[in-house]
């Protein structure tokens, strides 16, 4: 897989989805256009304009950042903590093999501990939330092949930047998009009111907002937003931001509420309602079976071949 | 009169206008023109805003293309043209990955509407920035080749490529009734 374009028509958030469903390994880099234009609530203080940002994947979780300004960022982090002697942490870089992370290698050795390694990768991850308010750039995802090479460089996995931990991209971008105050760029994405959610995982292990649980719990297929936004007494908009936030997160997706059915469903008593909900499905599944005979559609099949 | 009825659905400018257009034997019936005999059976005496075209294979047997309302909101007019059809082809312009989710969302609706056959014809391939079917696919929800529905890339101004890809559709439903 190799994708390009630009961050204004295929945002951040997409990008993680397809990384995140689709399991993928590989480095995203990621190039802010000069002017580019970030909320002013985010301090963009370490930063650089015009700098390039590379984001390591491994099946679908985040497990390093790099950027072209910080030429050796993880060793330049412990060191301004004071956590290793500079001499014995350069010594231990030459030390470390190279398909080790280095994180992992100065915990084995008891030179940091799981608190510190842990504030290192918290670290890139605060890079990661901030990327997240770039509106225009380009990027390009590229895949590593079975070497765990970029085909087009040769480059691999940065394990001297890495700290052997590892964060699921759709709940960086979940968190990330919590910080959100400007949607306008999505509005194309936003789900309608009259639409409905459904789970597409069958738990979800992040910790969720009292919304997004609120949300969750009731992605059925059988409710509208505009009615969940009115049993949870927020703004509509709140609500169908957060829930394209879910959405981009691959928590759940949007569909058409079937109405008539799903009003009987949700009259119904809780412990029926699975039962409901499957004998529905069959109906509509039912519905869709249109004869057409055979004949039909074989002479069709001929026609088009014959005659185009 | 037997009539096979297929939807052509899509994005804005994934090729759907074309795509009927270059297949069909008629001049197409385009939105806001008087609804004709063929099209009163999805639109009764009003104002079609749809495409509508039309093969005829002999005297008795007949091919009706539909293709959906332009416009992103589903209204009214996408569960008439759904409901009707038998089958659809939902086209994915390739070059223009910001309407993928749009196309996502396509599907979702047509499937809760019903499950009916259908393939995914993935067009513009030869544009720059063209993603690669297998990409698209991720982005469309599919994220292995099991759950996924045929596939094939299309060229909705070439008449063999359109026959081709309604072929494929057909076989596809001539493989689901022989289960």
């Amino acid at each position: 897989m190799s994708i390009r374009g630009s961050l204004k028509t295929f945002s951040l958030p997409e990008l993680f989805q397809i990384i995140g469903s689709g399991r993928k390994s590989g480095r995203l880099k990621l190039s802010p256009s000069i002017k580019f234009d970030v909320s002013p609530s985010i301090k963009f203080d370490d930063l650089q304009i015009n700098a390039t940002f590379e984001l390591w994947f491994k099946r679908g979780y985040f497990v390093a950042i790099t950027n072209s300004y910080q030429y050796q960022a993880l060793i330049e982090n412990i060191q301004e903590n004071a956590w290793i002697d500079s001499r014995v942490l350069v010594k231990n870089k030459y030390l470390c093999t190279a398909d080790q992370p280095f994180g992992e290698y100065l915990q084995e050795k008891n030179l940091i501990n799981e608190v510190q390694l842990e504030s290192l990768f918290n670290q890139q991850i605060d890079q990661v939330y901030k990327l997240f308010h770039i509106k225009d750039g380009s990027f390009k995802f590229e895949e590593v092949n079975q070497k765990n090479k970029i085909a087009s460089d040769g480059e691999t996995f940065p394990t001297k930047e890495m700290t052997g931990k590892q964060r699921k991209v759709m709940e960086l971008s979940l968190i990330a998009m919590r910080d959100f105050s400007d949607w306008s760029r999505f509005a194309d994405d936003i789900p309608q009111a009259d639409m409905g959610l459904r789970k597409l995982a069958k738990s979800c292990k992040i910790k969720l907002t009292s919304l997004e649980q609120h949300i969750w719990s009731s992605a059925n297929g059988s409710i509208s937003l505009k009615k969940l936004a009115k049993q949870k007494k927020v703004d509509l908009k709140t609500l169908q931001y957060t829930a394209l936030s879910m959405i981009f997160s691959g928590l759940v997706e949007e569909l058409p509420v079937v109405k008539s059915a799903d009003k009987f469903i949700s009259n119904s008593p809780e412990k029926l309602r699975p039962n409901l909900v499957g004998i529905r499905n069959t109906a509509v599944k039912s519905k869709a079976k249109i004869k057409v005979s055979n004949s039909l559609i074989n002479n069709l099949v001929s026609f088009l071949k014959d005659n185009f | 009169m037997e009539i096979f009825k297929i939807a052509i659905t899509g994005n804005v400018g994934a090729g759907k206008t074309t795509l009927i257009r270059t297949i069909s034997e008629i001049e197409v019936v385009n939105t806001d023109r008087r609804a004709t005999d063929q099209t009163t059976d999805l639109k009764a005496n009003t104002t079609v805003a749809f495409d509508f075209g039309r093969i005829t294979l002999n005297s008795e047997q007949l091919l009706y293309l539909y293709g959906t309302p332009g416009q992103s909101r589903f209204d009214f007019m996408w569960d008439i043209v759904i409901n009707q059809s038998q089958a659809y082809v939902l086209l994915v312009a390739a070059h223009r990955p910001q309407d993928f989710r749009g196309a996502r969302r396509i599907l979702n609706f047509v499937n809760q509407k019903g499950e009916i056959p259908m393939i995914i014809g993935i067009t513009h391939t030869d544009c720059e920035g063209a993603w690669e079917t297998e990409d698209i696919l991720v982005a469309l929800g599919f994220v292995d080749e099991e759950s996924s529905p045929p596939v094939t890339q299309v060229n909705p101004e070439d008449p063999s490529s359109v026959a081709q890809c309604l072929v494929v559709l057909l076989e596809q439903l001539l493989s689901v009734t022989a289960i």
